[in-house]
Formats: C-alpha cells, sequence, structure tokens
C-alpha cells in the first residue's frame, strides 16, 4: 500500500469514526427486547407470589433470556459489546443490578416472612420498568461513546 | 508489518480501517450486515476479513442459524481490538 497524504489520512480517519458509530448504532437492541427481558425476570419474581419458583425461574431467567439474545441477533444481524464495566456505563449497570437485587429481597422477603400476598409480583414490575429504562439507556451511551470515537469513553 | 511506528499496513489501510472500526463499535457483526454498512460487495468484504484474519486481527464464527444453513459472524480478536485502540 502507499502511504497517504494528509487529506487521505484525515478522510480515512473521518469514514472510520462514520463506521464505528454504525456499528455502534446497528448493534443497538430492537424495541421488543428489553421489553421481554424485563418481562421475564418479572415473571421468576412473580412465580414468588404465584408458588411456581421453579418453573418461574427457569422460564424468566433462562428460557427468555436466550431466546431473546438469539432473536435478536437474527432481527439486527450484529451483537452489541458486552462491556459493563466501562467507564461510560459502569454507573447505570452497578444502580440497576442493586435496583433489581433490592426489589427482589424485599419482595421475596415481604412475601414470605410478613405474609403480604403479592409483594413479589410488585418487586416483578419494577424489574420490568427498570429493565426497560436501563436497557435502554444502556444503548443510548454505547451509540454516543462510539460517536465520540474516545476509545476511553467509547465501548472499545 | 509496520513501517512506520504504530502504523500498521494490515488494519490501518483504509477499507479494512473502516471494517476494523465498524467491528470496534460492536462485539460481533453478521457477514452481509457488514458488507452492507460499509456499501461493499461480499466478495470485497471477504477479501479485506481473509487479511485481517490471516493477521489474527479478525476471526470468522460460523453458526448454524436454522434449516436454511448457517451464518457467518465478524468479531475483533484481543489483539484486533487492541491494536485498533492503540
Amino acid at each position: 500500500m502507499s502511504s497517504l497524504d494528509g487529506t487521505e489520512a484525515e478522510q480515512a480517519l473521518s469514514h472510520a469514526a462514520q463506521a464505528r458509530a454504525l456499528g455502534a448504532r446497528s448493534a443497538a437492541r430492537p424495541g421488543w427486547y428489553y421489553l421481554v427481558l424485563g418481562a421475564g425476570m418479572g415473571w421468576a419474581l412473580a412465580s414468588v407470589s404465584l408458588d411456581r419458583v421453579a418453573i418461574g425461574v427457569a422460564i424468566g431467567l433462562v428460557i427468555v433470556p436466550l431466546a431473546a439474545e438469539l432473536l435478536a441477533r437474527q432481527q439486527t444481524g450484529a451483537a452489541p459489546l458486552q462491556r459493563y464495566g466501562d467507564r461510560s456505563v459502569r454507573g447505570l449497570v452497578v444502580g440497576y443490578v442493586a435496583l433489581v437485587v433490592a426489589s427482589a429481597v424485599v419482595g421475596v422477603v415481604l412475601e414470605r416472612a410478613a405474609g403480604l400476598t403479592g409483594a413479589a409480583a410488585v418487586s416483578g414490575v419494577l424489574v420490568l420498568v427498570a429493565t426497560v429504562v436501563t436497557g435502554r439507556r444502556l444503548d443510548a451511551r454505547r451509540a454516543s461513546g462510539a460517536m465520540s470515537g474516545d476509545p476511553a469513553t467509547g465501548p472499545a | 508489518m509496520s513501517g512506520e511506528p504504530g502504523f500498521d499496513r494490515v488494519i490501518h489501510e483504509p477499507a479494512r480501517l473502516r471494517l476494523t472500526s465498524l467491528l470496534a463499535g460492536v462485539d460481533r457483526m453478521a457477514f452481509p450486515q457488514a458488507a452492507s454498512a460499509l456499501g461493499v460487495t461480499k466478495s470485497v468484504l471477504s477479501k479485506h476479513a481473509r487479511v485481517l484474519q490471516e493477521s489474527g486481527y479478525l476471526e470468522v464464527v460460523k453458526e448454524r442459524q436454522d434449516a436454511r444453513g448457517t451464518r457467518a459472524w465478524l468479531a475483533l480478536t484481543d489483539e484486533g481490538r487492541r491494536l485498533y485502540v492503540s
């Protein structure tokens, strides 16, 4: 390959930045993905209220996430980076995990120890909403990180 | 492989830099989607992907899709990702 002059190099870098942003955008999950994922997690929690924990966990935490992942990848033709420790998304992920764990613990304790019927199902709804909101923000941050082109804040 | 410090002829050739950049924003991308995103034919993409693959910067993973057959996915290797960021 011959050497690039300044203009060609600048153009190549500009095209590279556009390609990177395009990649991140195309890997964004389809609109239904986080709703289905959240519904699965919510269902797993609600199964405590229905006294169907084993089947609830198997469907909500194993079958639904696996099926959603496969379908999303088939639909978009891309899979997003699974780097949840990156600076740009770390706070979001930690907050989400803390909220889900706290909701699950409070819901199950209220349901089982305090006898408050339906408490786990209410926690399940909270987890569903948190999953949808967090998932969409996660996609938005990944895309904006990729567009900034900064490896420190971007997803690379 | 490299003529100047920090310059790798394999990865920094403009067409391959675009492919590498596209893949840097994702975990993996299906072959047809990558060709379409870059606006190149599958044979052109295949040629550049092979060069990157032979240098250890890219891997091609074939995954059974359904009864119709398999789907090829392109992904940067750790080495390719490291070089891209640097």
